[in-house]
């Protein structure tokens, strides 16, 4: 690592710190600059695709609904006020591409406004998997998730596909049963790992550790979307167990994980943190 | 309408071709092929429904547009020409030149939008990555100048295809410029 030789495995947390503009992403690309081998997980597509690109596209379609750009966040407001994680986070959304666009003092019409802000989401959403593709080295695709390759995609009448349909044991179509077959050992020793935290383990370790116990009875139980997404550092991780270093921004999870897998972890975004 | 086949590999070149062969052919709407066959083979769909109003695009000679303004591809056409003369005279050694050259152009961009509104998809498409770009970086490099200028220059052809916008998507990307940078305020990571 640091020689220019060493390989690194990034969490979805770092992906989307990449993803904002270089004035934020420059902390996390010059700490990865040494690394000539960049890899993620396809299961971090799914997260970055489940969490991001879906609320942007909610965004985009309530945009074609509302005729003045003022009314999105009531529109957001009335169809997801019963939902308040949802809408906070679509709302949280908005919020952050509208302070984007007021970088630029000065108004323009309401139409005019509208359209800018539906073709900045259009752009996000269509560019987005490309960008993924060309930010890193390799992907790894252990779990073989079929939503992960589902890009985002132009239907007619200007709407745009994000959809992530359900996935059940009725209809397996990954890998995952397969893949923690394979890697049973190094699950199984994150379990362990987790029990011996206790109470001081975060919540979502706990989860993934009572996830990983079933899966020893009945591994076709994580063929499930509601069951694997409780399990996603951990799936991203054992995805990358060919590489030096794993590069996260949770370290609550991933200070375990890498521990467990021995790999060194590095969290760009938090040593920014701690320097400013 | 999407390309038929879209690869990483369509390039610049390619773009130049569809360029070519729309201008080119000089005659009217109705009479233009509903496809264009790139010089590697690819077959692309021309939109003919591509304006936002759902007109069909008029591409034979300039429009006037609101006040009087002459429009390209439904585009200020005055607005284009000053983008593009700003993006020429960058002079490296003056900071405070290209700052101030670059404030100018954001500006020029978000006025670009009042006649965007009714300009074709694809040309809003490519307005929004340019304007993604130049809101995502404070002093661009010779590197982004290039791309703003090829971005503009499309901008200023009458009529565009899906392939002109998956080719400037993936030259901004190649630049260094994220469509996702519109996320840039958000603090948490989301997933969970």
């Amino acid at each position: 690592m640091g020689n220019g030789i060493g390989t690194v495995h990034i969490d979805t947390s770092i992906q989307i710190e990449k993803c904002k503009a270089p004035k934020k992403a420059k902390v996390v690309e010059e700490s990865l600059k040494a690394f000539r081998f960049k890899s993620t997980s396809s299961y971090a597509k799914y997260e970055f695709k489940n969490a991001w690109l879906r609320d942007l596209a909610y965004l985009y379609s309530a945009s074609q609904k509302v005729g003045r750009l003022e009314d999105l966040l009531g529109y957001i407001s009335d169809r997801l006020g019963a939902h308040p994680a949802n809408r906070s986070r679509v709302s949280r959304c908005l919020q952050a591409v509208e302070r984007f666009l007021s970088q630029v003092p000065g108004s323009i019409s309401y139409e005019a406004s509208l359209a800018r802000v539906r073709s900045l989401l259009r752009n996000a959403i269509l560019g987005a998997y490309a960008w993924w593709d060309s930010s890193i080295t390799h992907e790894y695709n252990g779990t073989g998730c079929v939503r992960a390759y589902e890009q985002p995609k132009e239907l007619s009448g200007g709407k745009i596909d994000v959809s992530v349909p359900r996935c059940s044991r009725d209809n397996i179509k990954c890998t995952i049963q397969r893949f923690f077959e394979q890697n049973k050992q190094h699950f199984i020793a994150i379990g362990l790992a987790i029990k011996e935290l206790g109470n001081n383990a975060s919540e979502e370790l706990q989860q993934a550790k009572k996830i990983i116990e079933d899966a020893e009875k009945n591994r076709e139980g994580l063929c499930d979307d509601g069951v694997c997404r409780r399990l996603g550092d951990v799936l991203i991780a054992v995805d990358g167990l060919n590489m030096d270093c794993f590069a996260a921004n949770n370290d609550k999870e991933w200070m375990l994980l890498a521990d467990v897998l021995g790999k060194e972890l590095i969290n760009p975004v938090r040593d920014a943190k701690a320097t400013n | 309408m999407s390309p038929k086949y879209i690869t990483s590999g369509v390039d610049e070149s390619a773009a130049s071709d569809f360029n070519r062969s729309i201008i080119e052919t000089g005659t009217s709407v109705s009479e233009a092929p509903s496809k264009i066959t790139s010089s590697r083979g690819w077959e692309y769909e021309l939109d003919q429904t591509l304006d936002a109003t759902g007109k069909l695009p008029e591409r034979t000679k300039d429009r006037v547009g609101q006040h009087g303004k002459t429009l390209v591809g439904g585009l200020d056409k005055s607005l284009l020409g000053r983008a593009q003369v700003i993006l020429e005279s960058f002079d490296w050694d003056d900071a405070v030149g290209v700052a101030i050259n670059m404030e100018s152009l954001r500006g020029i961009i978000l006025q670009l939008w009042e006649s965007a509104a009714n300009a074709s998809q694809f040309h809003q498409d490519i307005l929004a990555v340019l304007e993604s770009a130049m809101l995502s970086v404070e002093l661009p490099d010779s590197h982004h100048l290039s791309v703003f200028r090829e971005a503009i220059r499309d901008l200023e052809s009458d009529l565009l295809a899906q392939a002109h916008v998956d080719v400037i998507r993936r030259r901004f990307i190649s630049a260094g410029f994220s469509p996702l940078a519109l996320l840039t305020e958000v603090d948490e990571d989301g997933v969970k």
